[in-house]
């Protein structure tokens, strides 16, 4: 196997497929830093925090009197926990003696005490009353907005890339560092793929942070933000349509009309502003791939996309891989009635004019029972691994004539385990083969997919969405780089599959010769 | 114009990947449309006409370039996105057999596109009058003119006065029963003269069981149908309703002498058919299987005997043609041109290549893409067409499930309408052609009350009412939550509608500034049509088509509101004693003004209730031939006239006077 | 066993496969969500009033039989007797409509569309999607197996790897992206060299028989091309692969030990071996003839087969839905079919019995 390897590495198709994929998932991977609407860190003062408790301090107390006077004990300990964070960022802005009264009154009424409970809300009234007068100063704290928003699956995604590097690195040490790399390096892909493959629908309001600073709610003293600083679902709809910002053709005059082009004609779609910690309206950077439909920055889209692109075509194609050839091996292998039921299912299952079945079950999902993305996944390996299963069962029917196995089954193994101890590892190759290509044709069927309206989720769109959503030929630039990506990716996954099947091929060329 | 459809109340549901208002745009803040004074009974004016023409636009002065003189003659070519199979609409409604069949045919009385008042076209003249039932006495019934007159009601029969005391009427039912006098002189095209006998047969095929039909409904109302005189014909309904005059209006003719084989001219015209008939059975006659069978073909015939200005010429999968009609007797309603011809192409963008490929004249479905886009910015193309936009009978909005405790209370629906900043997508997406809807009526409808304005996009406001109803983030995730539950809504989009696909993103974005969760599920139509349906649902993305002055009660009535769709379309299910209060008082409002009155406060009751997430009325793009000249804006389908269109004196075969 | 009986065998195992097949998809569409009656006609089909829009419903489901049991719908889907109550009177029908189904080539009409035959609809983009279809299948092989010989035996030059390099581009390139940059480069917005839209301009509708021809045939330009650029690329990488394995092989060596010129070897020998894999790729092609051209169909505006089941599926339309499916899995049965038999005609190793054992 190892030889195989070497030869697989040795050719130039290989390690260019790898490097393209290697980019790619590592570009999507780490998409949360490069293009993110919150900062890595931040020093500031925050009054939002002031904002909320001065709306709230008074309906929350009312909350809380009714579920105590109700006798809901959990939403009233709710409220009161509520209360006293809201109480604590008075407390941090120098607000004590405001938060004083109130805090002494909901401790008795949380004590039980009916007259307190009555008297809450109008001490919290007063409080307001007295907020609105008083000028408080919310304390300078630092944060790190883009770490905390980041879940446990996004950090092994991100992780993955990096582990798999330690481990190509330590692929020629001995010991325990090898070992550990590479455990570590396939538990994080799959991690990795489970994080990517998510449906991630923009639930937090993406850009709120910065509008927050415009309005003066933030008072930034020191930020970082990642080198694109939008966030994919970031909508900025007075930039929609937004030709790449270096091009002469996204200038935009006094009254924010286009100044050359076609686009010039049209009415002005509102005055663009750039928040802070954003490159200016006019500056090339600012939207170096443009925006789309909705002001979105199709770089942070682009980046944010093959996020579920390659991890769905992937998954495919390992269930397809898994399906078929563990069927292929055990059709090859075993023989028998089992070989011809396995051989049946496969005519019966090309036949299956594929494409439809894919349509269909990706149409007629209920998005609430199977998340589209594996819907996606499922059928294409539903459909696909019959290839896979073909290859693998004539390899096998090979190798379970070969003198290895025919020793095997004569010193009276079990069939189960000459399959798997002796047919399954050397029938592996043209498995691995087609794992290659049926990656890269899951890519293209998902792409294809989501480029026909098909693909689901409306905020994190997959490459072929971003595609479909833009095609168009007035606004070139918002479809070139989505489908350059599907290209790359898929040409990658030919340049592996080719070159493995070359590495594999001599011996098996060898072995029909004789 | 044909009478707009009567429909009980809405309408059709904006249908289908991609096509739909949604799609093309609509509203009316475009370059035509305008907020003047109120014109007429019927709301804001209308454009003038051709305002969209480069050479009436005002100059440097302010003035208008008078329109050129008419002609008459000619052939213009319009693209239609769906021939229809047949043109009649007796048996099924469909818009674009209606927009063909408004000008092959003609009605007892139809809707005036500016003012939307009937106005008699077949009729002479027509009288409408009250039932008067008294408890005793003979006749029991009194037809005719009822006043009050204090104790009494004063009832102007055409036998004369009778004056019967309050207390001895047993009811009264007013706008009941109408007697519409024809004009003499009509034929039918094939030369046959039209007759109240021909009205009273169009009825009478309701009665058939045979026929299948989708209007049944809409006539069955009316009770009885009796000839006076061969010019004259008297309706009668069983009940009182706004629209009683509207329907009966509405009523598509058909050639008794062509479908009744019991007619003696039917056995004149087509002896074979009988000589057939008796062939197979000697005993044979007419019956009324015979005429549902009659009818029930004309849904298979590529051909049409009408009684309109224009006839059928030709007929073929991809074109419609039609020509002036020699039955026709007023010049001054006929239409302009000689030759009208529809063109079927289904795709948009393939129609927008057939315009420049000059294979079109009159192109009313552009995308805002092509609009905007280079090719109609060119000089080439400006200097061949014109372009404007016209509003529609559609509007679409987020439909808000109010049986769920989370979007039970108003506070929390007008918390959210103040979180969508459904202008900057007004501006942004729609580049200002689509119209902000501030209630179930459709801007240019009269029911509609211009001083009612959309809720300001404010943060701070609708944090206010969240906070108000009890939602707060209490765990701090981000989101709003009151008992343990999140506000966390759940959107239904039709997959593959990209406008609702953006609007629905941009909202998400905005409901999350208020700490609003939205997810957005993406379901094929049926699909999310069957949610609706079993009210399985939070929030739906739809679009309603509407009649201008729509019955309102199967949306809104809390008698529509049950658990199912049988029967209303209340899926929103909104149960407000004020709004049902409000929509059978204007149900049974006969009198326009006062009922628009009664509309108005519905809108603002609605409004402000906020059941749906009223979004657009987008505009439709239009491109028009230079040398076509006449456009007007109308307020009903398809929203424009095709017989005020005219081509610019020197085209080739025009001439300057109705032949 | 003889080749023919091994085909009759194949031939007759064809009608279960195609029972099952046609089984699943019904199941599949009965089990999706939603009504399929509740499609109404058109997009901006006019008033429809909820009492309309029910009436509609109710009338569509008793024509297509949506009320009666599963196995009596697949029946009558099955054909060839009509089982609707205007249907066969053997089955309680009126007996106006006698034969339907998949074995009368009745397939009912559409459901948004009454009296539109899905057949005849089938029927009027057959017409298109078949001559788009052997056109670019033609294109593909005229190109890419003199295209593949030559690179394999030109092997090691520079412009050979130039190719192989340009097809295996070619071959990664999404079909989608793909004309979308045709249409970007040489449509109107770009060099305006040829239509982007239809197959016809509709302005030339009475033209000339050859200047429609012409239209006609530069509109299918595009197209076509970009059709065939997909299997042309997998196509001469595989006309090269296998060509430089069979020049390789054994028994070239031993025909070139024996004396045989180059050009016997690759003439007699190699060429016809090599290109026995690609004729198996022939069978692939009809089933493609529907599903594949979807994404071309939609950006191209061509109203073809394949976008008719794509769309079909989106309005939920069932006999749309079957029909095409159904037609798509019969062409696929007769794809596999006819690259067997040509396996077992051309290939003198390959006795098909044999292959069992």
């Amino acid at each position: 196997m190892d030889s195989a390897l070497e030869r697989f590495l040795a050719q130039r198709a290989a390690r260019l497929g790898i490097g393209i994929l290697a980019v790619l998932a590592t570009l999507a991977a780490w998409a949360p830093f490069l293009a993110n609407d919150l900062p890595y860190t931040l020093v500031a003062a925050d009054a939002r925090g002031l904002e909320r408790a001065r709306a709230e301090l008074v309906p929350l107390c009312e909350s809380f009197c009714d579920a105590m006077r109700a006798g809901r004990a959990a939403d009233a300990e709710a409220d009161a926990r509520a209360l006293e964070t809201r109480l604590e960022a008075l407390e941090a802005a120098g607000g004590r003696e405001l938060a004083a009264p109130v805090r002494a009154a909901l401790a008795r009424a949380r004590g039980g005490d009916a007259a307190a409970v009555d008297a809450l809300v109008a001490t919290a009234g007063t409080a307001r009353e007295a907020l609105a007068s008083r000028r408080l100063e919310a304390p300078r704290v630092r944060t790190f907005p883009l770490f905390a928003a980041l879940d446990g699956l996004d950090v092994l995604a991100a992780l993955a890339p990096l582990a798999l590097l330690a481990a190509w690195l330590a692929r020629r040490r001995a010991g325990w560092a090898r070992a550990l790399a590479w455990t570590a390096a396939p538990a994080l892909l799959v991690a990795g793929l489970l994080g990517l493959a998510r449906e991630r629908p923009a639930l937090a309001p993406q850009g709120a942070l910065k509008e927050a600073a415009l309005r003066g709610v933030l008072d930034i003293e020191r930020a970082i933000f990642p080198p694109i600083p939008f966030g994919p679902a970031e909508t900025n709809l007075a930039e929609a349509w937004r030709p790449p910002t270096w091009l002469a053709t996204a200038r935009l005059d006094a009254d924010f009309r286009y100044v050359h082009g076609a686009r010039a004609a049209q009415p002005s779609a509102g005055r663009p502003v750039a928040k802070p910690f954003e490159p200016e309206i006019d500056a090339a950077a600012r939207h170096v791939l443009g925006t789309d439909a909705l002001g979105r920055d199709v770089a942070a889209r682009v980046l944010w996309g093959g996020r579920r692109s390659l991890s769905i075509a992937t998954t495919a194609a390992l269930l397809l891989f898994a399906i078929g050839t563990c069927l292929g091996a055990a059709a090859g292998g075993l023989g028998g009635l089992l070989d011809a039921a396995i051989t049946r299912a496969i005519e019966v299952v090309l036949c299956f004019p594929a494409f439809f079945l894919v349509l269909c079950a990706v149409a007629w999902t209920d998005p609430d029972v199977v998340p589209v993305q594996l819907a996606v996944a499922l059928v294409i390996a539903a459909v696909g691994w019959t290839t896979t299963a073909r290859l693998v069962r004539a390899e096998a029917l090979r190798v379970a004539a070969s003198g290895q196995v025919l020793a095997a089954r004569a010193l009276g193994l079990h069939p189960a385990l000459v399959l798997a101890r002796h047919v399954l590892p050397n029938a592996l190759g043209p498995g691995i083969v087609a794992f290659g290509f049926a990656a890269g044709g899951a890519l293209g069927i998902e792409s294809s997919l989501s480029f026909l309206g098909l693909g689901g989720d409306v905020a994190t769109p997959t490459w072929g969405a971003l595609v479909g959503a833009a095609r168009g030929a007035d606004h070139a630039w918002a479809w070139i780089p989505p489908g350059l990506c599907v290209f790359l990716a898929v040409l990658a996954w030919v340049l592996v599959a080719e070159a493995a099947r070359t590495a594999l091929e001599p011996r098996a060329g060898a072995e029909e010769a004789r | 114009m044909p009478p707009r459809l009567p429909a009980l109340a809405l309408v059709v549901l904006l249908l289908a990947a991609g096509a739909g208002a949604l799609t093309r745009g609509s509203g009316a803040s475009g370059p035509g449309a305008s907020d003047q004074a109120a014109g007429g009974r019927a709301g804001p004016a209308l454009p003038p006409p051709d305002s969209f023409h480069p050479d009436r636009r005002p100059g440097t002065d302010g003035a208008r370039a008078p329109l050129p003189p008419r002609t008459w003659g000619g052939t213009l070519t319009i693209h239609t996105e769906s021939l229809p199979r047949h043109l009649n609409l007796a048996l099924a409604s469909n818009a674009y057999a209606r927009r063909i069949a408004s000008h092959v045919h003609a009605w007892l009385q139809r809707t005036d596109g500016e003012t939307l008042a009937l106005v008699p076209e077949l009729a002479e003249s027509v009288t409408v009058e009250d039932v008067l039932t008294r408890r005793a006495g003979e006749p029991r019934e009194l037809v005719g003119a009822v006043a009050d007159a204090g104790d009494d009601w004063l009832v102007r029969t055409a036998a004369g006065e009778e004056r019967v005391p309050k207390a001895a009427a047993a009811a009264l039912l007013r706008g009941v029963v109408f007697t519409f006098r024809l004009k003499p002189g009509v034929a039918w095209h094939d030369g046959h003269p039209f007759d109240a006998e021909d009205v009273r047969f169009s009825w009478s095929i309701f009665a058939n069981r045979e026929v299948k039909s989708d209007r049944r409904w809409q006539h069955e109302k009316i009770s009885s149908c009796e000839v006076l005189d061969p010019l004259t014909v008297r309706f009668r309904y069983a009940e009182q309703h706004f629209n009683a005059a509207l329907f009966v209006s509405d009523l598509f003719l058909l050639p008794r002498h062509r479908l009744d084989p019991s007619d003696p001219d039917h056995a004149r015209l087509f002896p074979a058919w009988h000589a057939a008939r008796r062939a197979q059975d000697p005993g044979w006659t007419p019956g009324a299987q015979d005429v549902a069978e009659l009818v029930n073909e004309l849904q298979q015939r590529r051909e049409f005997v009408g009684l309109g200005p224009y006839r059928l010429a030709s007929w073929t999968d991809s074109v419609l043609e039609i020509e002036r009609a020699p039955t026709w007797q007023d010049s001054t309603t006929a239409g302009h041109f000689d030759r009208v011809r529809w063109r079927l192409v289904a795709d948009f963008g393939a129609a927008f290549r057939a315009l420049l490929a000059g294979e079109i004249d009159f192109l009313d479905a552009l995308t805002t893409e092509d609009y905007f886009g280079s090719i109609a910015a060119s000089d080439g193309f400006r200097e061949r067409f014109y372009t404007g936009t016209h509003r529609t009978q559609a509007y679409w909005y987020v439909g808000w499930n109010t049986r769920l405790p989370k979007l039970s209370d108003p506070r929390v629906r007008r918390a959210l309408a103040h979180l969508a900043d459904l202008e900057a997508f007004r501006t942004g997406y729609y580049k200002g052609l689509a119209r902000t809807m501030t209630g179930p009526f459709l801007p240019s409808s009269p029911a509609c009350d211009p001083s009612i304005r959309p809720f300001a996009h404010d943060l701070a406001r609708a944090e206010e009412l969240l906070a108000e109803a009890g939602w707060i983030d209490r765990d701090g995730d981000g989101v709003r939550d009151k008992g343990g539950e999140a506000l966390a809504i759940e959107l239904l989009v039709q997959a593959q509608n990209a406008p609702a696909l953006a609007f629905a993103a941009q909202l998400q974005q905005d409901f999350a500034r208020g700490g609003v969760r939205l997810a957005v599920v993406a379901l094929e139509f049926n699909a999310l049509q069957d949610r609706r349906d079993r009210r399985q649902f939070e929030a739906v993305q739809l679009g309603w088509a509407m009649a201008p002055e729509a019955d309102p009660e199967q949306s809104w009535h809390s008698r529509w509101a049950g658990p199912d769709s049988s029967g209303g379309s209340n899926f929103a299910g909104l149960a407000d004693p004020e709004v049902d209060r409000l929509i059978e008082a204007g149900q049974q409002e006969l009198d326009f003004e006062a009922r628009q009155r009664v509309w108005h406060r519905l809108q603002a009751r609605l409004f402000d209730l906020q059941p749906y997430l009223f979004c657009y009325a987008p505009d439709r793009k239009f491109a028009l031939l230079r040398s076509v000249r006449g456009f007007q804006e109308t307020r009903v389908d398809p929203n424009w006239d095709l017989r005020a269109l005219y081509f610019a004196p020197g085209t080739p075969g025009t001439r300057p006077a109705p032949r | 066993m003889s080749p023919t009986r091994w085909i009759l065998g194949r031939i007759a195992w064809m009608f279960p496969t195609l029972l099952g097949i046609t089984l699943v998809v019904f199941l599949a569409v009965h089990a999706a969500p939603g009504d399929p009656a509740a499609a109404l006609e058109d997009a901006v089909d006019g008033a429809l009033s909820q009492t309309e829009a029910a009436e509609r419903v109710a009338r569509v489901r008793a024509e297509h039989l949506l009320d009666a049991s599963l196995p009596r719908q697949y029946l009558h889907f099955l054909g060839p007797f009509d089982l609707s109550p205007r249907g066969h009177p053997w089955f309680g029908g009126s007996g106006e409509e006698r034969w339907h189904g998949l074995l009368a080539f009745d397939f009912g009409d559409e459901f948004g569309r009454p009296g539109v035959p899905v057949a005849r609809e089938i029927t009027r983009r057959l017409v298109v999607t078949v001559p788009l279809s052997l056109a670019a299948l033609l294109v593909a092989y005229l190109v890419a197996i003199p295209l593949g010989a030559w690179s394999a035996l030109r092997d090691g030059t520079r412009r050979s790897a130039g190719v192989a390099g340009l097809l295996l581009l070619l071959d990664a390139m999404p079909t989608f992206w793909l004309a979308l940059l045709a249409i970007l480069a040489l449509g109107p917005t770009g060099l305006d060299l040829l239509p982007v839209f239809g197959l016809s301009s509709s302005a030339k509708a009475d033209a000339g028989l050859l200047e429609r021809a012409l239209d006609v045939g530069l509109h299918a330009v595009l197209p076509v091309l970009v059709l065939a650029a997909g299997s042309l690329a997998w196509l001469a990488r595989h006309v090269r692969g296998s060509l430089l394995v069979e020049l390789a092989s054994d028994y070239a060596r031993m025909a070139r030990a024996t004396g045989a010129s180059e050009r016997e070897v690759v003439w007699r020998h190699a060429l016809p071996n090599a290109l026995l894999p690609v004729l198996t790729f022939l069978g692939g092609v009809l089933p493609a003839l529907v599903g594949g051209s979807v994404v071309v169909e939609s950006v191209f505006g061509i109203e073809g087969l394949g976008r008719y089941a794509y769309e079909g599926l989106l309005r939920r339309d069932l006999n749309v839905i079957l029909a095409t499916t159904t037609l798509s899995a019969v062409l696929t049965l007769l794809g596999i079919l006819l690259s067997d038999v040509a396996y077992a005609f051309v290939d003198p190793r390959l006795k098909p019995g044999g292959r069992r054992g």
